[in-house]
């Protein structure tokens, strides 16, 4: 709670303080649908990411597998001229068996997940950079609507209208639900204030972008990816056995888990997102290029961290991690519209990223003591 | 005469939770003095002010050394005092050396580099202080058994804290180290051991106890913490009693009765802490479960067996004991029984239909429940709330469609679950670690009962529970049996076993080696036929 509280204020200080040190350049439309387009590599990645660190695991294999997905979709599009779907569906298949890989050497042969996607990142670098190379330019347009494409301004103001309805609608069932199982009433103005909070954010969101292109289908995206990862953690059998899994190993199988099946899960879900992530950032760059998704799988990891995910294991939130992105992002942006140079940008990234964890563990000794 | 070490008025409290409140204590030079108490009493709280762990100005109250008021901000500072804590839990590195871990922290130096050769010394002679002439100062510590990393733990606790006090050297003339009178008052050390004999054999058990005694008569003082009484009773001079963060009262032993420390722990007499035995189930013509040559490997070597050629049958409303000492293979049959573990070959039948055991999963599928024995590491994952520990086992029935979880079916079963089995905790959503080890328990048994057990296996259901929990404990045993629900009861200590069975398996080394009725049987015949040689 409290590092949610954090992470919500920080960002929009951080926006201020560069928007005045940049002279204005921040806060405009314009910028902020670019810095939300240029999170949603990332922000997918750490989706999937939250679930991979929860269930006690890592995942370095996500930038160079995103890269090299990206590359063989782009390739079997324009160079094999497959149509959209066949392409799109032979790159899923490769993903799906790219995690079952993953999946079964940590869960079958116990080999360290840190050990199997090390390797993974090297061995797709490679193929990356064997089938990127020379560049693929990628023209087919519906491809390219994915990352180059905007909702119109109804259509976005439809979008917010239509979250505002059904958040509504599960609000109330939650409450008639508690209602029904004979609980204690919640407060009702609790439910119903988050319920208008999040519905005045998503208009807000909306007019923002509307002020510029519209809604970015990419952002819509990862939107949609997110919705979709909290309530697969937080609310399905399948989420609470991952982060039982990560929590106590043992316990869990005790208690009839199958681990095999759960950890299989999880890497297949991550290898699906990362094929998704490759698919957005070919379509944004608009071609499969040698070092599309380099270091994104660090990124993504911070930005769990950031959010609150123990490398431990056995916690995060798939919204926090997204949080956690946006902070990077926003920094990485600021600094960009200052101008400081892009070298010293990673320096700074990396004291930041050390520095907002040794707050948070200075603030956890400081209430245990 | 000042005490040695003196508590007074001591007070913390956690997130809220007054963990000790006003506990007084005093220890006098050259003593054993036993610390008793339910768990949550207070103990470890005390230990933790006492050893520096927490620091100065997080509790309140003082602790005074020899007169002078000490002000600890952390376990170096304790340990420069003479003040030395034995966790509960061993405190070793595994991969290194016994010598490297008696130094650890404090390793001597030759010009910069480790002296190894003085350290190794230096380790022999404590070992052999200690009468471990068997242990090695170069061997690794993950060789040893628990029982001997117990004494490399007490080996590190007297070594001294400053190279130039030689605390050994008092017993060894021969030590190139200066004497110093570690009797002393102000100067004196103090070992504090928390439940040091938990994880060993009792032979082991003895072996230690008796080198507290030998360590005490050469002015050692010693606090030590222990649920079992016939220890205290063994080796203490003064008992102190703990009740809810409070000193209840110190007794000279001759004037403590184990009655009299029990009623003061539990805070009111204890008529009965074993139920009377309720009457056996008649035996139907099917068994509940029926087990025939049942073989299991052993996990360490598996070309030895864990259990060889096991028959039994168990009846519906029947509790049936396992005895047998620490090895016997009971865990590991109600393990592989259950699908966990190294797979075991035989015939099972449930109700008559043939049942293969495949994984904790299936077995809960087939009624089958069991209750580990390890509750930290395989019964409850401490960082979640009681909830969702409680549906664990059986969460698909808080699904619709089989995966969408309906989280308010899982709360309002999470109440009624506290509620039936009087769990302690202020609600559902509240941390399971947080709570005492007795609900811990509470909180295992109430989520396998929520799958809805036809057979219960309980192994060990009421290991480091205090005397109170444990009597609840026993009485919701029965009431499951009289329920219907065969129950296989394993037990490290035999008298529970004895007390509870309607019927009684002895294992040894793997083995069947005898079926007795409780009531036919004295407890010490049974004992004495767990432990008997091979030979018979």
């Amino acid at each position: 709670m409290k590092r949610t509280l954090a992470l919500l204020i920080t960002i929009p200080v951080i926006w201020i303080l560069f928007h005045l040190l940049s002279g204005g350049a921040v806060l405009t439309a314009g910028n902020l649908v670019n810095l939300f387009k240029y999170l949603t590599v990332v922000g997918i990645l750490a989706s999937g990411m939250t679930f991979v660190m929860a269930a006690g695991h890592i995942d370095l294999s996500v930038g160079s597998g995103l890269g090299f997905l990206g590359a063989i979709n782009a390739l079997l599009l324009e160079q094999h001229h497959w149509p959209l779907a066949l392409a799109l569906g032979a790159g899923i298949g490769l993903a799906i068996t790219m995690g079952c890989l993953h999946g079964v050497l940590v869960s079958r042969l116990q080999i360290p997940a840190f050990i199997v996607t090390l390797s993974g990142l090297m061995a797709y670098m490679g193929l990356k950079q064997f089938f990127a190379n020379p560049v693929i330019p990628i023209q087919h347009s519906g491809f390219l609507e994915l990352g180059q494409g905007y909702l119109t301004g109804f259509q976005g103001l439809l979008g917010a209208g239509l979250f505002s309805l059904v958040f509504g609608w599960i609000t109330r069932s939650r409450i008639q639900s508690r209602h029904r199982h004979g609980l204690p009433k919640l407060k009702a103005w609790i439910p119903w204030a988050t319920w208008g909070g999040l519905t005045g954010f998503a208009f807000g969101l909306v007019a923002i972008f509307n002020a510029d292109r519209g809604v970015p289908l990419c952002v819509l995206a990862l939107i949609l990816v997110a919705t979709s990862c909290h309530a697969l953690a937080v609310h399905t059998r399948f989420g609470r056995h991952v982060f039982a899994m990560g929590s106590a190993r043992e316990a869990a199988r005790y208690s009839g888990i199958s681990i095999p099946k759960t950890t299989l899960g999880v890497f297949v879900l991550m290898a699906l997102l990362t094929w998704l992530a490759g698919l957005v950032a070919t379509s944004q760059l608009m071609a499969a290029a040698a070092d599309i998704g380099d270091n994104q799988e660090l990124y993504a990891i911070a930005a769990c961290v950031i959010g609150g995910t123990s490398l431990r294991g056995g916690t995060g939130n798939v919204w926090m991690s997204l949080l956690g992105a946006l902070l990077m992002a926003s920094i990485l942006n600021g600094m960009e519209q200052v101008g400081i140079p892009s070298t010293l940008q990673k320096v700074i990234l990396g004291i930041i990223l050390t520095a907002s964890i040794a707050l948070d563990q200075w603030g956890q000794r400081r209430i245990e003591a | 005469m000042t005490p040695l070490l003196e508590a007074e008025g001591l007070a913390k409290a956690y997130a809220g939770v007054q963990a000790l409140q006003g506990v007084g204590f005093d220890l006098r030079a050259g003593e054993i003095h036993a610390l008793c108490g339910e768990n949550g009493a207070g103990k470890s709280t005390l230990i933790k002010i006492l050893g520096g762990i927490l620091p100065w100005g997080t509790y309140g109250g003082v602790i005074r050394k020899g007169g002078v008021e000490c002000q600890f901000h952390g376990p170096r500072d304790a340990l420069a005092s003479g003040i030395v804590v034995i966790h509960q839990e061993l405190s070793l590195a595994p991969s290194l050396t016994v010598s490297g871990n008696i130094f650890l922290g404090r390793e001597w130096t030759h010009r910069g580099m480790l002296d190894h050769a003085r350290m190794d010394a230096k380790t022999r002679e404590l070992l052999n202080v200690l009468g471990q002439t068997d242990i090695r100062p170069d061997q690794c510590v993950q060789e040893l058994t628990v029982g001997k990393m117990q004494m490399v733990e007490v080996a590190r606790a007297l070594l001294p804290t400053d190279p130039s006090t030689g605390f050994v050297a008092s017993q060894n003339p021969s030590s190139s180290q200066p004497d110093q009178n570690p009797g002393s008052s102000g100067n004196g050390r103090v070992l504090i051991l928390d439940e040091p004999t938990s994880a060993l054999s009792s032979r082991e058990s003895e072996i230690l106890l008796e080198l507290l005694v030998v360590l005490k008569q050469q002015g050692t003082a010693i606090v030590y913490v222990s649920h079992k009484l016939d220890e205290v009773f063994a080796i203490a001079d003064r008992i102190t009693v703990l009740r809810n963060g409070q000193s209840i009262e110190t007794m000279d032993r001759p004037d403590a009765a184990p009655n009299r420390v029990v009623a003061q722990m539990v805070g009111r007499p204890l008529e009965q802490v074993f139920p009377n035995r309720t009457p056996a189930p008649a035996k139907s013509a099917v068994p509940l479960l029926r087990v025939r040559d049942w073989t299991v490997p052993s996990a360490q070597n598996p070309l030895a067996s864990a259990i060889t050629n096991l028959s039994f049958d168990l009846h519906a409303g029947e509790i049936l004991g396992l005895a047998g000492l620490m090895g016997a293979g009971r865990t590991e049959l109600v393990e592989s029984l259950f699908g966990l573990g190294p797979k075991g070959k035989g015939d099972l039948q449930i109700d008559g239909v043939p049942f293969h055991p495949n994984g904790a999963g299936a077995s809960v599928a087939h009624g089958l429940a069991l209750v580990p024995e390890d509750r930290r590491l395989h019964g409850l994952m401490l960082e979640k709330s009681v909830r969702h520990n409680l549906t664990s086992a059986c969460l698909k029935r808080f699904c619709k469609f089989g995966q969408i979880l309906d989280e308010d079916a899982e709360i309002h079963q999470s109440a009624l679950s506290i509620g039936e089995l009087g769990v302690k905790t202020p609600h559902g959503e509240f941390v399971v670690g947080m709570l005492s080890g007795g609900n811990q328990q509470k909180v295992v048994l109430a989520k396998w009962l929520l799958t809805h057990p036809r057979i219960l296996f309980l192994d060990d259901p009421t290991r480091g529970v205090d005397v109170g929990a444990k009597s609840e404990i026993y009485r919701i045993i029965q009431n499951l049996s009289q329920q219907g629900i065969g129950i296989v009861l394993i037990s490290s200590e035999n008298e529970e076993v004895w007390r509870l069975s309607h019927r009684i398996l002895v294992l040894r080394q793997g083995h069947l080696v005898g079926e007795c009725a409780p009531d036919t049987i004295d407890p010490a015949v049974l004992f004495e036929l767990c432990a008997k040689g091979s030979s018979s």
